[in-house]
């Protein structure tokens, strides 16, 4: 076990075979590759994205098929850059979602154009940029 | 930055495993053919600038907004 810490959550106990690895790191933050998944106070089904590398940078993450099942999550026709095992089948990866604060509405928006693709086997992630021109980049988040 | 003049058809190496080639040129627009390997991303700067900002955005949400579900 190693102790990180954190601003949101004080100094949190992870172990090694927990943490996940972005080697590209994420849009922005390319500099942070070791990430911890945290269940957040409403459960589970909403968990932080704890960088291991800057207490400061959390993000929070939830399954599209809990919060947005009527949404197709369209994962990109290009490469992903995983391991080939992982690309060949995206059924095994884990899909996770970034939600924002839309500070004008003040809501959380979920960006559905941006997801996260974890691979348990090698605990390995990317976040898949979907390009379609012009596609909205978001929906507010709806409970199901 | 570094400025080249390539015609239709011609490309560039970038290292030596990227290679940039021109495709077409028509009506003002340019078609590009990008080869690399699967580890490096490519994205169009728009798309790109756009999750840029998400992200930033998404990674200033405190335990606080929670609330707002």
């Amino acid at each position: 076990m190693m102790e990180v810490a954190t601003t949101r959550f004080g100094t949190v106990a992870v172990a090694e075979d927990e943490v996940w690895t972005f080697p590209q790191g994420l849009v922005g933050f390319e500099h942070l590759k070791r990430y911890v998944l945290l269940d957040s106070r409403k459960g589970a089904s909403l968990q932080w994205l704890q960088a291991l590398e800057d207490p400061s940078v959390a993000f929070l993450v939830c399954d599209p098929k809990v919060f947005l099942p009527s949404v197709e999550i369209r994962l990109p026709e290009g490469p992903a850059p995983l391991e080939p095992e992982a690309g060949k089948d995206f059924r095994k990866l884990k899909i996770l979602t970034l939600l924002y604060v839309d500070r004008a509405e003040g809501k959380l928006h979920v960006n559905v154009h941006a997801p996260l693709l974890l691979d348990p086997g090698s605990r390995k992630g990317i976040q898949a940029v979907t390009d379609a021109p012009g596609a909205t980049v978001s929906l507010p988040l709806q409970k199901s | 930055m570094l400025v080249l003049t390539r015609k239709s058809g011609q490309g560039i190496w970038i290292g030596d495993d990227v290679h940039v080639q021109i495709l077409e040129l028509r009506d003002g627009q340019v078609k590009i053919g990008i080869r690399a390997p699967q580890t490096k991303s490519v994205h169009r700067d728009e798309v790109y600038d756009r999750i840029r900002r998400l992200n930033i955005l998404a990674s200033s949400v405190q335990e606080k907004d929670l609330d707002k579900l």
